[in-house]
């Protein structure tokens, strides 16, 4: 009867693979361990891979001065990151293995999904979480101590202020993004927004992200003659395909991004000349402050290739740094009350977490924005605007 | 739906139908060849548009020695693959199929360190665009109704008139017959293996320009090609020609109606539909 | 032989038992979802034996499993209800759309149980105001069996365990019967079978929709398990999945889909926080299929057919001698 022996050798292999990591692997006394679960592979991976770099190389620079000293006591930091693929499944399983085996007290998730899924396993746990989503519900009364670590739409949708302050001739504005909760909610947000502030909407379109060929939802947009299309939540590739399909079918308005997208990668995508007059938020490459060139000096000596969504995923580091500094204790509990207070440096200014009158709990990263436009195929910065809430 | 976004709608039905057609034909070739759904397909197409980011944008080489190159490089990787991995297998339906997904699985996650996390891009051959019954074109989305055309020529010319092409056709209708007959099923398994693996290569390198690259950029393109030679008949060529026009026009004129989830259920409610009641598609012949 | 067999069965129940108290929360979670996958693979077993290329199952996994998590959800029904109607709906879903499609055969079955994975999927999709679509459905209840709500992890891990073993074992006694028995004949021959006076459709049916419960029941498990419900999860990926670990572990024996499921949803485990994870995890595939077509269950025999013939070749000069 071979194939029962089989599954006796299956087991004795698993056992044999599995068993020397048994729980105990105690955290040792002056590491503080940092989780990462995020997409280190597939399709979501240009955003996982600069989110885990960050966070590591500002944890490095910490650690070559010395550590994080916390009552008298220097820590060393460390990264622990697993890949979640953007998979359900995955993303539950490597923030159980970050809680439950590494034995990790604060954790940073990326991806909409993946963070409302672990929502509960994060309170349950008492973990601190600062992840990089957009989600719907995600700043809530409900996660104390979850801090979201990057602009949403309720924070960035200010830009349009400055829209109908500076280009009063747009009128009609359609919206084009991706078919999941981070799309949907972030349009919710923006028409809101943009219908209070008297602005028409003139289409409102949602695609699989898998799509690559926009022309036949283009046709039923451009038929409501917009004067500019928002492409709010879409990835930097489909985003690049949808203003080349635009142009190519006669659309002659601007394109605005308001969540973050690397205007060099839609450049190369689209053709330099389409994309002039795009609006972004959160990608600059000129005039770039002092402090971003030197992250991007210091970032592509480490790794090489430059992101420039790292620039914006190194908040979850630093806020956590500032926080642990401030509470001068390791209880997440203790780092989420000094986080609410706690006023720090990031790569574009001040920050400090808010938004209270917004989201019913000051849990939100706030910071002066910058919003840019595509001059001359180059992303320019226009202005630095701070959320409409504080 | 006014009558001037239904023309519209329909010119661009026509353009993206095209695109399909080009990614079904190899698929229905390698099946009614050797009865196996090739699910690497979609990995070779992707294959075969990195072929031309490296070769065309990156290396200069002009765009059609790259597109030849690009066929050959990923033929000859057909070949190999049949005979390391269909002939370790022994032809096995099931197995065969098990081991292309394991091999798509390998391809395309080792895509994303060897080609890079961002998405790539590669410059357009054709520039411009042209007016068409009041509907913008681009010249290259134009410019693949001959590309497409002149490969099925291609394809039916060497399938009639050639010496391979009729060892190809007697083991298509039997296999025992043909290797009496002295036909050497290996080498023409090979080769359908490679012309299989050519097509899905020549589609990636068509769409290249048009389209963004990434490792996963064969999946949807697979799904619909299915889509396209179940519609069609599985095997049959004018049936891929049929079903990808067919496909092409309800993606189109149903989504500018509807939006694009709709026309995507649709068709495959239309599908099943379709084999509840002819089971072998418009052009099959009887499943075996 | 048989002693040995109910012994070796004893110890491996004795040891998965023994999991939560060795092993703490992270292998507790993982070997749940490890059980969830024997039961699908299991479940597509006997389909596959009467020939049916299922390339669709994950399509009823996901039936069961929405079915389940919005009853407990809206209606606080509890677990061992919200559970059998999830699989009976599955069921009744795969007599829906399994019945008309059964006289398909081969590849074309199979191309249309790839359809099934993505109508489903987009059925999830887009009946937004009762499945949240792509935002997700979450807030499903913990497990709550008969009054009883399992809060801890190793409470769950004991019940997939429990709805694991019920499964292998119904399957068990099915296939080791008469009918398993026809199920073998229609995948060897169906005009053989026909002629023996075997109703072939019936048969057919009756496989395919056994499967479909029991990816139901998995479904319902995973949902109350995992507690978060997202479309894309039930797509062409999960339903290759399924199909793989059969083909991984062996199609000759029982054991086979077990073996398969649980070697691949552990494979990844030594390789996670590695970005190489899923090249390793193909790679593995790939050598598999090639070297053991009979798949791993055959890897014992194998390996005891090189010693033997290494002792063989070892011994043979010695008569001569």
């Amino acid at each position: 009867m071979k194939p029962w022996r089989s599954v006796t050798w299956t087991t004795l292999l698993a056992a044999a693979v599995l068993m020397p990591w048994s729980p105990g692997t105690a955290v040792a006394a002056d590491i503080i361990k940092f989780g990462i679960s995020t997409p280190l592979s597939g399709p979501a991976a240009p955003w996982g891979i600069p989110h885990k770099n960050a966070t590591e190389l500002i944890f490095d620079e910490i650690n070559s001065q010395g550590g994080l000293e916390i009552g008298g006591k220097k820590y060393k930091l460390e990264v622990v990151a697993y890949d979640h693929k953007y998979v359900i499944a995955e993303g539950v399983a490597t923030v159980n293995r970050l809680i439950a085996k590494d034995g990790v007290k604060y954790i940073s998730v990326l991806g909409g999904a993946v963070v409302k899924a672990n929502e509960e396993p994060v309170n349950e746990n008492g973990v601190l979480n600062l992840p990089l989503a957009y989600a719907e519900g995600l700043v809530s009364p409900k996660n104390p101590l979850t801090f979201h670590s990057f602009p949403s739409p309720p924070e960035t949708t200010t830009f349009w202020k400055w829209i109908k302050e500076h280009h009063p001739q747009i009128k009609r504005v359609a919206t084009i993004s991706p078919n999941d909760d981070t799309g949907w909610w972030s349009i919710k947000v923006e028409t809101t927004f943009v219908e209070k502030l008297g602005y028409q909407i003139a289409g409102k379109e949602f695609f699989e992200r898998s799509m690559t060929d926009f022309n036949p939802v283009l046709l039923r947009i451009l038929a409501q003659k917009p004067d500019i299309i928002s492409v709010l939540a879409s990835p930097a590739g489909s985003v690049g395909l949808i203003i080349k399909q635009a142009r190519e079918l006669g659309f002659k308005g601007r394109f605005i991004h308001i969540g973050q997208v690397d205007t060099s990668v839609v450049a190369n995508i689209a053709g330099k000349a389409n994309v002039e007059g795009t609006w972004v938020h959160g990608y600059v490459q000129t005039p770039l402050p002092e402090k971003v060139k030197s992250w991007q000096a210091r970032y592509t000596k480490k790794y090489g290739e430059w992101n420039a969504t790292s620039i914006d995923f190194t908040n979850p580091a630093f806020a956590f740094v500032a926080a642990v500094k401030k509470a001068q204790s390791l209880d997440p509990k203790k780092i989420g009350e000094a986080m609410r207070t706690v006023e720090f440096d990031n790569l574009w200014g001040k920050a400090h977490f808010g938004g209270k009158d917004y989201y019913g709990v000051g849990n939100q990263i706030i910071y002066p924005m910058p919003f840019s436009e595509v001059k001359d195929g180059v992303a320019t910065l226009v202005v630095q605007l701070s959320p409409p809430h504080n | 739906m006014t009558p001037d976004l239904l023309i519209q709608s329909t010119i661009i039905g026509l353009s993206i139908g095209s695109i399909y057609i080009l990614m079904a034909l190899g698929l229905t070739l390698m099946f009614g060849m050797m009865h196996i759904i090739n699910f690497a397909h979609g990995a070779i197409y992707m294959l075969g548009a990195f072929a031309i980011y490296y070769i065309f944008s990156q290396w200069g080489a002009p765009y059609f020695a790259a597109f030849v190159l690009a066929m050959l490089l990923l033929g000859t990787f057909g070949y190999l693959v049949e005979r390391s991995i269909y002939r370790a297998v022994k032809g096995g339906i099931e197995p065969t199929l098990v081991a292309l997904l394991a091999l798509t699985t390998f391809l395309q996650a080792a895509g994303y360190p060897v080609f890079g996390q961002l998405d790539k891009h590669v410059p357009p051959v054709f520039h411009g665009t042209r007016n068409v019954l009041g509907v913008m074109i681009s010249v290259e989305r134009l410019m693949i109704i001959p590309m497409a055309g002149a490969l099925v020529v291609g394809l039916n010319l060497f399938i009639n008139k050639t010496k391979m092409g009729a060892a190809m056709r007697a083991i298509e209708q039997d296999k025992e017959a043909a290797a009496l007959q002295g036909v050497n099923v290996h080498v023409v398994n090979g080769l359908a293996f490679a012309i299989g693996f050519a097509l899905a290569a020549a589609s990636g390198a068509l769409m290249a320009p048009i389209f963004k690259l990434d490792p996963m950029m064969g999946e949807q393109p697979l799904l619909k090609a299915f889509i396209i030679i179940i519609l069609g008949g599985l095997g049959s060529i004018p049936g891929a020609i049929l079903g990808g026009l067919m496909l092409g026009l309800i993606d189109s004129i149903v989504a500018t109606a509807l939006g694009a989830e709709p026309a995507f259920l649709l068709s495959f409610v239309f599908i099943i539909l379709l084999l509840l009641f002819k089971p072998t598609g418009l052009f099959g012949y009887a499943p075996p | 032989m048989r002693r040995l067999r109910v012994g070796v069965l004893i110890v491996l129940v004795l040891l998965m038992l023994l999991v939560p108290q060795l092993g703490g929360d992270y292998y507790v979670h993982v070997f749940a979802l490890v059980f969830t996958n024997v039961i699908l693979a299991a479940s597509l077993r006997p389909s596959l034996t009467c020939g049916q290329l299922n390339i669709g199952h994950s399509a009823f996994m996901s039936v069961g499993a929405y079915a389940s998590a919005l009853l407990a959800k809206n209606l606080a029904v509890s677990f061992e209800v919200s559970m059998l109607c999830g699989a009976l709906l599955a069921a009744v879903v795969g007599l829906v759309i399994g019945y008309p499609s059964l006289r398909l055969r081969g590849v074309y079955f199979a191309m249309v149980t790839v359809a099934f994975v993505e109508v489903i999927r987009l059925i999830a999709q887009l009946w937004v105001p009762l499945t949240r679509g792509m935002s997700g459905l979450s807030g499903i209840p913990k497990p709550n069996l008969l009054g009883v709500t399992l809060v801890t992890k190793a409470s769950q891990y004991y019940l997939a365990l429990f709805l694991m073993l019920l499964t292998l074992l119904i399957l068990w006694k099915l296939e080791s019967s008469r009918l398993g028995l026809i199920w073998k004949s229609i995948g060897m021959a169906d005009n053989l079978a026909q002629s023996l006076g075997v109703n072939i459709a019936n048969h057919k049916l009756l496989a395919f929709l056994l499967g479909c419960f029991f990816a139901g029941v998995a479904g319902a498990f995973y949902a109350h398990f995992i507690r978060f419900l997202f479309p894309p999860e039930f797509g062409f990926l999960m339903a290759t999945n399924i199909l793989v670990y059969n083909y991984v572990g062996g199609r000759g024996h029982f054991a086979g889909p077990i073996v398969g499921a649980a070697f691949l949803s552990l494979l990844s485990e030594p390789f996670r926080g590695s970005a190489y994870e899923t090249i390793f995890f193909s790679i593995a595939m790939l050598l598999t299929i090639l070297f053991l077509p009979g798949g791993l269950i055959t890897l014992p025999g194998k390996l005891a057919e090189l010693r033997g013939w290494k002792s063989a070749s070892a011994h043979s000069p010695s008569p001569a001698a």
